[in-house]
């Protein structure tokens, strides 16, 4: 508990709008509901109603799926303590995801989450309304679900990702919320006033002055030092555009991988075109463990040129689209996109640094890109020979790999920003600072931590 | 009785992730027919999963360009496998 009551706390706004409300400090249980298959039965039978929420009916689907429902049974039979008899009815499930890839992995994070969650909750009953400020250490599907159809007025966290699920459906549902503030900052029945814009919480109204002072947008930011450093966002699909325009700023990274297939022209380009700041696309990323076939910059000019061609026509119409090339090896194969691009009508391109010899040879490759942005993260990979995914990020906090950094920067004579993971991590980007980097593209969720981290940073600490 | 067995290829961009998976089993859910849906694994291994059981069609784990089968037998099996060839290679489940 704090001694001393603070009128205003600052945390990240994760869905606009304005509310005011009396706090619910909601606690998860630390017993299990009894009767657990009845509980699920009711459960299927609330979310039945909300038809048109796809969140719900795939709740729905999981807890009333008939080989969990039948492996549930029988481990209760044999009188398995309910919380084992859960974990065996998912383990096939599990542990098949779990091998697939990191996509698939993570949903399964996801389902184990729900069904969890509504072992500790049951269906939820919470004394809670449209006066409702929810409050609590993080949420999870079922709960969103719940808030959701009680329609609070706002809600308060200590820790939500802004790509999870539940976030999706606060967003939907168009319930302000704020995260990054305790729940031990709150007494359950005070009334707050929530500022999902700013990203504050106040026991006053909250005023003009309030919301200036809090709301970070924009692309350039100031270290402690009065040294400017360009903020920008790694997207992974297109929709994603909103947390450009949210906080201001342009997209450093756009993937591509999951457009492969898609018309292109279907894609609301116009919104990317309105953010009044670069929109980098980085051409397709395929082969691999990302996608089978061969890895590397070349197949955009065989296998995939057609698709690469389509982009290049996306990029070509609007003024602040960059093209970047993702896998380049050597000068000569940025002078061939060099030419290839040119020859198609774009102006400009941009190349991913993450192969070593690439970075080896960086001095001469500066002739044929606009700019160069590197990804840490495959980088360090090839780098040390781990695989993808397998190490720490933090490990990549190394004075070998910052020699290697260093030396990318050194030898560009175009700016270059920093696309990787490294960049999204507070340790991460401390050391990037501390290397001289000042361009970075950061996850949506980690931008206004960003925000603060550059403006606090000081050369030499 | 009838059983109508179909090939289909997920053009979806993130193959068979939450949300297909929930529009295949709720789909497949209102018919009275048996459905299956079928993946032949890489290592030639074949998957045979129910496809009314999203955690059935979860485990196959299925990524965009995946080939399935569909199979399906019961009174109303050929609409069955024709709505779901519908959702899967028509609407691509209306994601784009």
């Amino acid at each position: 508990m704090k001694s001393e009551v603070k009128n205003i706390l600052t945390g990240i706004g994760l869905v606009p709008g304005r509310a005011k409300g009396r706090v619910f400090v909601f606690s998860t249980p630390q017993g299990i509901t009894e009767n657990f298959p009845e509980v699920l039965d009711r459960m299927a039978e609330e979310l039945k109603r909300e038809e048109g929420d796809i969140f719900a009916q795939f709740v729905r689907l999981i807890i009333t799926d008939p080989t969990f429902r039948e492996r549930l049974r029988l481990c209760l039979k044999l009188e398995v303590p309910t919380e084992e008899a859960v974990d065996i009815a998912l383990r096939p499930l599990v542990e098949r995801m779990m091998a697939s890839d990191p996509f698939f992995a993570r949903k399964a994070e996801e389902i184990v989450q729900i069904i969890r969650d509504i072992l500790r909750n049951g269906t939820f009953d919470l004394p809670i309304g449209p006066d409702t400020v929810f409050v609590a250490e993080s949420i999870s599907v079922p709960l969103a679900l719940k808030l959701k159809a009680k329609r609070v007025a706002a809600v308060v966290l200590k820790e939500l990702s802004s790509d999870s699920h539940a976030a999706i459906i606060l967003a939907n549902a168009q319930i302000p919320t704020v995260v990054g503030v305790s729940p031990e900052e709150f007494k359950s029945g005070e009334t707050v006033y929530v500022d999902g814009d700013a990203g504050i919480v106040s026991r006053k109204p909250i005023g003009a002055s309030d919301r200036r002072e809090h709301i970070r947008r924009g692309r350039f930011f100031r270290t402690a030092d009065g040294e400017e450093v360009e903020l920008l966002l790694n997207l992974d699909v297109p929709e994603d555009v909103y947390w450009a325009e949210r906080y201001g700023t342009g997209v450093g990274l756009l993937r591509t991988e999951y457009l492969i297939n898609a018309d292109l022209n279907r894609i609301d380009w116009e919104r990317f075109a309105r953010l009044d700041a670069p929109v980098i696309v980085r051409a397709y990323d395929v082969g691999g463990e990302k996608f089978h076939g061969v890895r590397g910059a070349m197949r955009l000019l065989k296998d995939l040129k057609e698709r690469f061609n389509a982009l290049l026509e996306v990029v070509k119409r609007y003024p602040n689209f960059r093209i970047m090339i993702p896998m380049v090896d050597l000068p000569e194969t940025a002078r061939l996109f060099h030419n290839y691009v040119t020859s198609m009508g774009v102006g400009e391109v941009g190349f991913m640094v993450e192969v070593p010899s690439f970075a080896w040879s960086l001095e001469d490759a500066n002739e044929f890109a606009s700019f160069f942005s590197v990804g840490t993260n495959d980088l360090w990979s090839f780098f040390t020979g781990r695989e993808r995914g397998t190490s720490d990020i933090r490990e990549q906090v190394n004075p070998v790999f910052g020699e290697l950094l260093s030396h990318i920067l050194r030898a560009s004579r175009r700016p270059v920003s920093i696309c990787g993971q490294l960049a999204s991590d507070e340790e991460g980007l401390r050391f990037l600072l501390s290397l001289g980097y000042r361009r970075f593209s950061v996850s949506p969720s980690f931008f206004v931590r960003a925000v603060r981290i550059v403006e606090e940073w000081k050369d030499g600490r | 009785m009838s059983r109508v067995v179909r090939k289909v290829k997920l053009r979806n961009r993130l193959g068979l992730h939450a949300r297909p998976s929930t529009l295949i089993a709720s789909t497949a859910a209102k018919f009275e027919s048996d459905i299956f849906l079928i993946k032949e694994e890489e290592n030639g291994e074949v998957m045979r999963v129910n496809a009314k059981s999203l955690f059935g069609i979860m485990m196959l784990t299925a990524p965009m360009g995946t080939e399935l089968t569909i199979e399906a037998e019961g009174p109303d099996a050929e609409e069955a496998v024709e709505a779901l060839v519908r959702l899967i290679e028509v609407e691509k489940f209306n994601e784009e």
